[in-house]
């Protein structure tokens, strides 16, 4: 059966049609088909995937060039063509100002999942180094904020988070008015984007997605 | 024969043999002998048969799928020796695996202390083992998503909060709103004011006909 979307037209009123059936990139393919679940739960995900692309921005400048060749490598340029779709996919985000009420599809997810992963790995090296210091600080009981290193990783993730998220929501508000809060968030992001380095990382990150909403 | 799987901080090597029913040109270690496991650094080697490396594949993956979603993954076995559990020690910033010989019983037991990243060379190493078709080929993990059933009281405290802690706050700017109003006690009795006097009422007299054209 043939599935298509149309995401929000742009401003010269083309839309962007994907037909489901296209053969699936081999990347893609390695992630199991998951029953979608209900549309709360697919916005949670949703902004879950994003924050995890946004920690990987703050991770590394000029990160969002480094997925879009990344995507281009792992032929996910089918789904993933451009700056403008990745940011349309991104924007299924229930907490960004450009918040497009759009679900994603399965394929689009199981994009998105594959990309931070394998963003993720080319970013193996900054990534232990920021868990690595976080570590040490918290061994001598020392605010993180003074490693130089994760103190860069936390401006970037804020300055973001704040560019990018809509204040009116209450849990964005709460974040943005406790940095402390905004950090605890970032470091998570990070141990997530660890595990998805790994030999299967991408699978169990995937699956993690999941929990709690399957029958 | 001996096949090892290596992470920045983790080792995990396998001794055994191959059953003889091989047909690929590699051959497959399909009866283990032995494994063991190291965190480089620490003095603690774990080390067992194939229950202790089936026990740590699922230990190991169980609690990694705990961490990433926050929902509890566990895993059983009829086979109570080799008992590997993992859990948090938030106050280390570390988690603890404990290995004990019996489940059971805590005398035969060791314990190693992890960070999260020695945590997730562990995994790594076991994910690596777990690809390798030509290594114990019968391994089996395969972590699935939790039904919904597991997410009840899951729910964070700050999800929970919010909207009863936007309800309290409606609440006191709406009370505080009504408590500026002044009392509406000005208001005159509408039964006690002066009835208009119908004597000064005028008669309208009708308007003349129009001609006829």
């Amino acid at each position: 059966m043939t599935q298509s979307l149309s995401l929000m037209p742009d401003s010269n009123s083309d839309s962007e049609v994907i037909s489901e059936n296209i053969s699936q990139p081999l990347i893609i393919r390695q992630l199991p088909d998951i029953s979608l679940p209900s549309t709360s739960s697919m916005m949670k995900l949703q902004q879950h995937l994003d924050l995890l692309l946004l920690a990987l921005e703050a991770l590394q400048l000029g990160g969002s060039e480094y997925m879009l060749a990344t995507a281009k490598e792992l032929e996910l340029n089918g789904i993933i063509k451009n700056r403008l779709s990745l940011w349309r996919l991104r924007c299924s985000n229930p907490w960004r100002k450009c918040y497009s009420r759009n679900s994603l599809t399965l394929l689009q997810a199981k994009a998105l999942v594959c990309l931070a992963s394998e963003s993720a790995k080319k970013c193996n090296i900054p990534l232990r180094q920021l868990l690595l210091a976080v570590q040490q600080m918290k061994d001598k009981e020392m605010p993180l904020a003074n490693n130089f290193r994760l103190s860069e990783y936390f401006s970037q993730f804020q300055a973001h988070f704040r560019r990018r998220m809509n204040p009116l929501r209450a849990k964005v508000s709460f974040y943005l008015s406790t940095p402390e809060e905004l950090n605890l968030l970032a470091l998570s992001l990070l141990e997530e984007l660890l595990f998805c380095t790994g030999t299967r990382g991408k699978e169990r990150f995937w699956i993690s997605l999941f929990d709690g909403e399957v029958k | 024969m001996e096949r090892q799987y290596l992470s920045p901080n983790c080792i995990l090597s396998l001794q055994g043999f191959s059953d003889g029913n091989n047909s690929s040109d590699v051959p497959i270690l399909s009866i283990l002998s032995q494994a063991q496991c190291q965190i480089i650094g620490n003095p603690v080697i774990l080390s067992g048969g194939l229950t202790f490396i089936q026990h740590l594949i699922k230990a190991v993956s169980a609690y990694s799928q705990t961490l990433l979603s926050g929902l509890n993954h566990t895993w059983e076995s009829s086979d109570d020796t080799d008992y590997i559990v993992l859990q948090k020690i938030p106050e280390k910033n570390r988690h603890l695996l404990t290995w004990q010989e019996k489940k059971a019983q805590t005398k035969n037991q060791l314990q190693i202390e992890l960070t999260t990243v020695q945590l997730f060379d562990l995994l790594e190493t076991i994910d690596q083992l777990y690809v390798d078709k030509y290594t114990l080929p019968q391994l089996e993990d395969n972590p699935q998503p939790l039904s919904r059933r597991y997410r009840q009281g899951e729910i964070s405290i700050i999800e929970q909060s919010t909207p009863i802690t936007l309800g309290f706050a409606g609440l006191a700017l709406a009370a505080i709103a009504l408590f500026i109003l002044p009392n509406p006690n000005t208001i005159k009795d509408p039964n006690q004011e002066p009835k208009p006097n119908i004597n000064n009422t005028q008669t309208i007299p009708p308007s003349p006909p129009l001609p006829d054209k």
